[in-house]
């Protein structure tokens, strides 16, 4: 079971000044999945999807993700080994256009060593066009190509959390944390969103996502973790997890 | 504790004439600390390094000067000194840095270099460029023992001063409502103001303590050296050192700092002595560079424990850059090295 | 523009409005050179002396520029704040000088060490020099950067003050490299004119030689910025964590931005040794240094080039001229004194009643000229700045009669704090009201 799982953490814990945020955590990601993580406010998750993508270091555990240790690694090297993930509240580069802030996503940029500048100009040509209009293409899908050479502080809430998810599409992961992608976002978009990240997963990624919203938790996930003061204390599938009196107890005790 | 023992031993081994530096550094340490406190104090407050500190110092001892020139005694002299300095400080915060605020940590230290621009050149413009020295009594040493002496001014009064004045900032901080409130608002500014504490006048008083224990720190370093314009801004770096070894926002931290800078400075100076001979490796001017030291300890304390004694280590700490390539590398684990930020981050 | 591979560079469509801060810009440093040559004929200088004055100026000007360029590399990009600038144009101009210069042993007279030799003495050409003076301060920067990059902007500005400082300790006290408090002197220039028009030709060789660089810099910077590696740069300064949670090392981005500013440093060190023939520990590499590299580069926009260069003339000509104005000042004072004192008063006067005037016309008659002549002023931010500087001169002017009245020759040195407290008040203002600088930063957009 374990060598199918596409992410596994493993006994992980992080403590902040006295407050144990991740309290031994274990759980596994199946592949070409979207799996869901819930809990009550300070369960963790955040922290979590922090620790896996390499901003934080754990304090003890192991992080797997497609076979390779990637705990303690930094978020460069992660990202280029295929984990990406999205930020609650959007950290987009606002005095970059949003054109600007797709091509930075890009995995391999040949104009971003300052070498090549000088030694190998055609492949920084080359490479920047190539990146430009695969920007493009994204942003087709994401519709955000009218705002392409608008500066990202002028998006709106959910023009923003488009852009973040645009942004994941441009250095093609094959394993995507979303934290709270469509939290703030009206329900129409919502649904869109979400139709995007099921047509993905149809092409062979893998989604984890934190989310708040039930209906999207319920209605999308194939299967449901549930964190609750830094670890795991169910999953299951979305009907059962629902159910289960532990969950309930959880959040409204917590 | 460890100090003195440390320092008896030294005594013991080289003779007493390490006790006359260790006075030195002592007497030092005492001027370094008041304006440490002052400085931390609106660190950890107001949440800037304020570069103008130095010359606040001067403006003090000018100030002090000025009067006591024209009659006043020196005593009154610093009085009055201390209370310009507190409006000058409060001024300072309404004019220019209230409107700095949430723009981050930059713009503060521009500012602050702006009005050390201002301070100095206005004391060069005034008052001219020569050295001045305070009209007090000229006297000689109190000799304590054969070989240690120490001057009953630049020396003992100094230490007294310093000392009442960290007595004065321990009983503020720990027994005043204001002082809590100050402590509060050092450790976290939006708790402070989530419990109600009114963190303007928080802001001001912090002020006036910084301003006013430079004004302190300016003349007794004017006692004990000369007055020049540029006296404040010489130490700036050196009080920024026991700051920072101390602990931004500590002002207990700020005493050990200032010890340890002072101490360090003046103690070097028989190690750079040997420095000096030919068959070591005959350094020339080895005392001189007794300046570079505390300056060393600072760039080291950076590197190895920015967060300083007293500070507390930052969440998301790690270790530096230097360690974890080395214990990589001796692990033979994979080359890269996590340098992310959030790190060296005193915790704000 | 410069069309790079990565962008096609489009302004703002400014056509229809003038640049008119540039365009003040240019004039503010026009009308620095003319009141120096003025001061100049004044004193009765020949045109040559003027001429290579004016050189003078122009030749640190361009170091200065230069120097700006480095920061605004480091600080304008990529957001790193260095406190330390004047340590590494202290490397760049002593590394020239120990590789350039002719072996100086120690003087000895009568027993008593007159000079104490320095290091060195290769002479070497003078642009393997510039090129070692740019190694040495961009490895001390990588070096440096190693260990402070991760650091708080803060924390950063006191460890670079730090290192700024020790070396001024160093280069003052270790004698046998440095030549400890003297220097090092005989420093040779890129030609030995021989004939008395020496200074001046000097002067012109140092410019030519400095204004191809400062435009081949320029390009060079303009190029890395619009690249894709400065993009990257950019998206450090706006927010590290994001940028490396799209996969870039930003640390590696941050140490190359710095040695690379750090070299160029070196190099501005390096024409310093060149252009004054000698280097000592003095006041030219104080931290006051750093300081008016910051006004230079915030007054000419943080991270825009040609604002950098604009400031550096600009601001180096503020002191240019006052040393210009040092000595005729006071003469031009004491011979017209009462005059300009009775001038003073009368324009006060006018200019208190007229002001008295304009604000009660625009209170009571709220259609009238005045009226739209005061709302004008209040929305034009440039014609209200224009006032607030007339009316500072005016101050001026009365702090300098006041002085020679009360302290006669002291107006002298006064000039020099004046301008240095000028300085403060403008990085004061700059900072709380303008930080995007005066010239307006060229909208990028990528296509």
């Amino acid at each position: 079971m374990a060598s199918e799982s596409i992410l596994r953490v493993s006994a992980v814990e992080k403590a902040f000044g006295g407050i144990q945020a991740v309290d031994r955590c274990s759980l596994t990601v199946l592949p070409r999945s979207i799996t869901g993580l819930i809990g009550p406010n300070g369960a963790g998750k955040s922290t979590l999807f922090n620790i896996i993508a390499g901003l934080y270091r754990p304090d003890g555990g192991e992080i797997w993700f497609d076979g390779m240790r990637i705990d303690g690694l930094p978020p460069y090297e992660i990202v280029h080994l295929g984990l990406t993930k999205t930020w609650q509240i959007p950290h987009e580069l606002r005095n970059l256009t949003v054109l600007e802030n797709l091509v930075l996503a890009a995995k391999d940029n040949a104009g971003e060593r300052l070498l090549n500048l000088f030694f190998r100009p055609l492949e920084v040509k080359r490479d920047e066009k190539q990146w430009r209009a695969r920007a493009r293409e994204v942003l087709k899908l994401t519709q955000l190509e009218g705002l392409a050479n608008e500066h990202a502080r002028t998006l709106s809430g959910g023009q923003k959390k488009l852009l973040e998810l645009s942004r994941v599409l441009m250095s093609d992961p094959t394993l995507v944390l979303l934290d709270e992608p469509v939290a703030g976002v009206n329900p129409a978009l919502a649904g869109s969103l979400m139709d995007l990240i099921e047509k993905l997963r149809q092409n062979g990624r893998t989604f984890f996502l934190i989310e708040h919203d039930m209906n999207v938790v319920m209605n999308r996930c194939d299967w449901v973790i549930v964190m609750h003061q830094g670890r795991r204390i169910a999953e299951g599938r979305p009907e059962a997890v629902k159910a289960d009196p532990t969950v309930i107890e959880s959040y409204l005790g917590g | 504790m460890i100090a003195v023992a440390v320092v008896a031993g030294l005594a013991f081994v080289f003779g007493i004439i390490i006790l006359q530096y260790a006075m030195g550094g002592l007497v030092v340490s005492s001027i370094v600390i008041v304006a440490a406190i002052g400085l931390t104090v609106l660190y950890g407050i107001r949440g800037f390094a304020n570069f103008a500190y130095g010359d606040l110092m001067t403006l003090g001892a000018y100030l002090a000067l000025l009067l006591s020139l024209n009659g006043l005694s020196l005593v009154w002299g610093a009085i009055v000194s201390f209370l310009v300095l507190a409006i000058v400080g409060i001024l300072l915060e309404v004019v220019i840095f209230a409107r700095l605020e949430g723009r981050g940590p930059v713009p503060p230290i521009v500012a602050s270099v702006g009005v050390a621009l201002i301070i100095q050149n206005g004391i060069r413009a005034v008052a001219g460029t020569t050295e001045r020295i305070y009209p007090v009594p000229a006297t000689e040493n109190v000799v304590i023992v054969p070989g240690l002496g120490i001057h009953p001014i630049s020396g003992i009064l100094t230490l007294v001063v310093g000392i009442s004045f960290v007595l004065s900032a321990h009983v503020l901080l720990k027994y005043t409502n204001l002082g809590k409130a100050m402590r509060a608002t050092a450790d976290n500014l939006e708790l402070a103001k989530a419990t109600g504490i009114d963190t303007k006048r928080v802001t001001y008083a912090a002020w006036v303590v910084s301003s006013s224990f430079a004004s302190t720190a300016g003349i007794l370093l004017g006692l004990g050296t000369a007055v020049k314009p540029t006296m404040g801004f010489d130490v700036l770096l050196l009080i920024f050192a026991a700051v920072i070894v101390g602990g931004i926002g500590s002002p207990y931290g700020a005493m050990l700092g200032g010890l340890m800078v002072g101490l360090s400075q003046e103690m070097s100076v028989p190690f750079l002595v040997w420095l000096e001979r030919p068959d070591v490796i005959g350094l020339q001017f080895g005392s001189a560079y007794k300046v570079a030291i505390p300056f060393i300890i600072l760039i080291i304390v950076l590197i190895f424990r920015p967060w300083g004694i007293a500070g507390r280590r930052p969440a998301f700490a790690r270790r530096s850059y230097f360690i974890e390539r080395i214990t990589r590398t001796l692990a033979g684990e994979r080359g890269a090295i996590d340098t992310s930020p959030g790190e060296a981050n005193g915790g704000r | 523009m410069a069309s790079t591979p990565s962008s096609e560079v489009a302004k703002q469509p400014a056509a229809h409005k003038l640049p008119w801060s540039e365009i003040i810009a240019f004039a503010a440093i026009a009308a620095i050179v003319v009141a120096g040559v003025l001061a100049g004929v004044l004193a009765g200088a020949s045109p040559q002396g003027i001429l290579t004055n004016v050189g003078f100026y122009a030749s640190i000007a361009i170091i200065f520029a230069i120097l700006a360029l480095g920061f605004n590399l480091q600080w304008g990009y990529t957001g790193l704040f260095n406190a330390g600038i004047a340590g590494f144009y202290l490397i760049g101009a002593y590394t020239m000088a120990i590789a350039i210069t002719a072996p100086s042993p120690p003087i000895v007279i009568g027993g008593i060490p007159v000079y104490p030799g320095h290091l060195g003495g290769y002479s070497l050409p003078l642009a393997v020099g510039v090129v070692l003076a740019m190694l040495a301060s961009g490895i001390a920067a990588a070096v440096i950067a190693l260990p402070a990059l991760r650091l708080r902007a803060d924390y950063l500005a006191i460890a670079t003050l730090a290192f700024a400082s020790i070396l001024q300790i160093f280069a003052n006290n270790l004698q046998s490299v440095t030549g400890g408090s003297i220097g090092i002197t005989g420093i040779p220039k890129p030609v030995e004119f021989q004939s008395a028009d020496a200074p001046f030709l000097n002067a012109a060789t140092i410019v030519g030689i400095g204004s191809l660089v400062l435009l081949f810099l320029l390009l060079l910077l303009q190029f890395m910025a619009e690249s894709p590696w400065g993009r990257v740069l950019r998206a450090v300064r706006e927010d590290e964590e994001a940028t490396m949670a799209l996969g870039k090392n930003t640390f590696n981005y941050k140490l190359q931005a710095f040695a690379l500013g750090g070299a160029l440093m070196g190099l501005a060190g390096a024409l310093f040794a060149v252009t004054l023939g000698y280097v000592s520990p003095s006041s030219s590499f104080a931290p006051a240094v750093t300081f008016s590299v910051w006004v230079m580069v915030i007054v000419g926009g943080s991270g825009n080039n040609r604002g950098a260069i604009v400031g550096g003339f600009l601001i180096y000509g503020l002191e240019w001229l006052s040393v210009q104005l040092k000595d005729y000042v006071p003469i031009a004072l004491a011979a017209g004194f009462v005059t300009i004192r009775g001038l003073l008063i009368v324009v006060g006067f006018i200019a208190s009643i007229s002001a008295v005037v304009l604000v009660l016309l625009s209170r009571h008659r709220p259609t009238s000229a005045w009226h739209r002549v005061m709302q004008r002023i209040q929305e034009r931010g440039l014609a209200r700045n224009g006032v607030i500087g007339a009316i500072a001169l005016y101050g001026l002017g009365w702090v300098f009669v006041l002085l020679e009245q009360y302290a006669p020759g002291a107006i002298g040195d006064t000039i020099f704090y004046i301008r240095l407290m000028f300085i403060g008040v403008l990085l004061i203002l700059l900072i709380i009201y303008r930080p995007e600088g005066i010239l307006r930063e060229q909208k990028r957009v990528l296509r």
